[in-house]
């Protein structure tokens, strides 16, 4: 396999917060070659923003929050770099759209103006031409009156709008990778599918790699080609979409796609994992899931499951894979 | 916006009778009046004096009357110093306000600038040595500051005078004129900036923080700017809106005159007056500069909205 364009190697990250130290990522690894999609799916809480925003070092700094591992780009490691290097990585190698479009654009600044700052920053263009540019992008995000839209204020515009404008703010710079944390779970459904449209077309017009977070796996299967499943910090489950829909390993994999409506089934109840997910304060040292897992075995309570692989393309993290095949 | 600014000062105008009663009220019920506190005069003289002055006539009456003579752009006439209100306020205003503008101008700069620095730090060595100081320079009685500040720089180290606006005697005109006022600011200046640094600053770090807790902010940081421009053009903007409004309540302030601090440095600000007229109960002084500072609050927050909406294009003026 070629080099990856994002290899997350054993990546931990651990908040210092009053009630204690919070493990909110162990031991992740993952890479994503360059134009493929990937997914993490997961609970809410599992990790998974926070993975994505340590690529972006977008983190607050050291005291607050620890990290260990790596994260490479192009085989370098991020975590390593000076805050002044790894800065102009940011909107032009990497760029992020985040959940909620109404907060995430600035009340004070035109759209237009929030849209040039990355093209001045980055490219180094003229206003004058970063403006011609802004419009272009606008329209590029099926915008139309682009003009007047770049001239408006985000409280002016919807929620749709909004994240059209973040999509043309975060392709502006042609990136390598686009980080979409949850892009559409504050959007109504019908925008929802427009949004992840144009998500896939602009995907597909400029080759970028997609790295989709997300908890809804409806827009999995539509979107991603790699699917890594996170539990309480930890990634659980990682395959080809094709693996993780058609044959679950993991008991956690399999509750989530349970726990899916399926339309014509009608159900008195959808089925549900039970139990919480724990504290990312007090996690256990052995499986996070044994007390939740319906198939869990007296080992589940003692030893912490390691990823292994179940097919060429698929890898999962369960005490129950190992005994299976020892027996 | 045209139309906003009119209808805004049109209803004004129900607020200023409403202040104005009010300000009548307070001094007309209070007992006691300029002749009262002469108690050298016969009460036969008293009475003619209150006759005289209208002080005799019902409450009502001499509400209107007042009123009337507002309205003719007459403030009244000092009982304690016989001349007109506006000649008295004239002569103390002017230095009144040049020592609140230099004070406001430097405590605005130095808040926003250790505010900021502060905010983008939070909890670091330099964040923690600014709370101090600020809790220190709050806690401080603005009579005990003054006095400090006067038996170090002007008595142990002769370097400032102690009091007053020129130096007695001082014939000095042009640059000279400017050079020996300022001198004679430095200390009052400084009392003033100490006493209002501390608040402003607390407000700004505060606003600060919560506009770099900002999802934008994330978001401009995401893009890769500078984190210079995330700072001033990302978090500072928005910093910035709640503040507009406390800028506005300090228009009044640069016309009240401070007290205490204008007393101990002999400056001849209003604030002087302020406290010699209530001594004397000269009421129509009082009434006259209260009421001013009245119209002042009022105009204060009508541009503080209106800088507001030009800051922040949520606000729409209806």
């Amino acid at each position: 396999m070629s080099q990856p364009l994002i290899e997350f190697d054993r990546l931990s990250v651990q908040f210092a917060t009053e009630q204690g130290v919070a493990r909110a990522v162990q031991d992740v690894s993952f890479a994503i070659q360059a134009g493929e999609s990937v997914a993490v799916v997961g609970e809410s809480g599992c990790g998974k923003s926070v993975t994505a925003l340590s690529l972006m070092g977008l983190l607050p700094p050291a005291p607050a929050c620890r990290l260990g591992g790596e994260v490479r780009l192009d085989a370098a490691n991020l975590l390593a770099l000076p805050p002044a290097a790894w800065r102009p990585l940011r909107g032009r190698d990497i760029a992020m759209v985040f959940q909620e479009p109404m907060s995430a654009l600035n009340p004070v600044l035109s759209v237009g103006e929030q849209l040039m700052e990355p093209l001045l920053t980055h490219r180094q263009l003229s206003p004058a031409a970063a403006w011609q540019q802004a419009i272009a992008l606008l329209q590029q995000v099926g915008i139309a009156r682009p003009e007047a839209i770049a001239a408006s204020y985000p409280h002016q515009l919807s929620g749709g709008m909004l994240q059209r404008v973040m999509l043309a703010i975060a392709i502006s710079c042609q990136p390598r990778l686009l980080i979409a944390d949850e892009p559409t779970t504050a959007l109504d459904v019908t925008i929802q599918a427009q949004i992840l449209d144009l998500l896939r077309r602009l995907q597909q017009a400029s080759g970028m790699a997609l790295l989709l977070i997300t908890h809804d796996l409806g827009i999995v299967a539509e979107m991603a080609d790699r699917v890594v499943v996170m539990y309480a910090g930890r990634v659980v489950e990682t395959g080809s979409v094709r693996d993780i829909f058609r044959h679950p390993q993991h008991p956690y994999t399999q509750g989530l796609l349970a726990s899916r409506p399926v339309p014509g089934r009608r159900l008195a109840r959808l089925a549900a994992i039970p139990g919480q997910v724990p504290s990312p304060l007090a996690l256990p040292d052995h499986c996070a899931f044994a007390e939740r897992c319906p198939h869990a075995r007296p080992a589940c309570l003692h030893r912490q499951p390691v990823l292994q692989a179940t097919s060429p393309t698929q890898q999962a993290a369960c005490l129950l894979l190992s005994t299976e095949e020892a027996a | 916006m045209r139309t906003y600014v009119l209808r805004r000062l049109l209803g004004a105008i129900p607020l200023l009778f409403g202040a104005s009663l009010l300000i009548f009220l307070v001094f007309a019920l209070t007992p006691g009046d300029f002749i009262d506190g002469n108690i050298n005069l016969t009460p036969q003289r008293a009475a003619e004096l209150k006759a005289l002055y209208g002080l005799d006539r019902p409450l009502w009456a001499r509400y209107l009357g007042w009123l009337s003579q507002l309205l003719h752009g007459d403030l009244g006439f000092s009982l304690q110093h016989q001349i007109p209100v506006s000649t008295l306020l004239g002569q103390y205003l002017w230095s009144s306000f040049l020592l609140a503008l230099v004070s406001l101008l430097l405590y605005w700069t130095l808040s926003l600038a250790v505010g900021v620095l502060a905010a983008v730090r939070p909890y670091s060595w330099f964040d923690r040595v600014v709370t101090l100081l600020v809790f220190a320079a709050m806690s401080f009685p603005v009579f005990f500051l003054c006095l400090l500040l006067i038996k170090w720089f002007a008595v142990d180290l002769g370097w400032l005078p102690v009091g007053g606006m020129i130096s007695i005697g001082s014939n000095a005109t042009g640059w000279d004129y400017a050079l020996d006022v300022a001198r004679h600011m430095v200390l009052p200046v400084l009392t003033l900036v100490m006493l209002q640094a501390g608040g402003l600053t607390r407000y700004v770090r505060a606003s600060m923080l919560d506009a770099l807790a900002m999802d934008c902010v994330r978001t401009a940081r995401a893009k890769g700017l500078p984190e210079r421009v995330v700072i001033l053009r990302h978090a500072l903007r928005n910093a910035l809106l709640p503040l507009i409004a406390l800028l506005g309540f300090e228009l009044p302030g640069l016309f009240a005159g401070a007290i205490v601090t204008e007393k101990i440095f002999n400056w001849p600000g209003v604030g002087h007056i302020h406290i010699d007229t209530l001594a004397a109960r000269d009421y129509p002084v009082l009434m006259s500069f209260t009421l001013l500072l009245a119209v002042l609050t009022i105009v204060g927050n009508l541009l503080a909205d209106v800088l507001s909406a030009l800051a922040d294009p949520r606000i729409r003026l209806r």
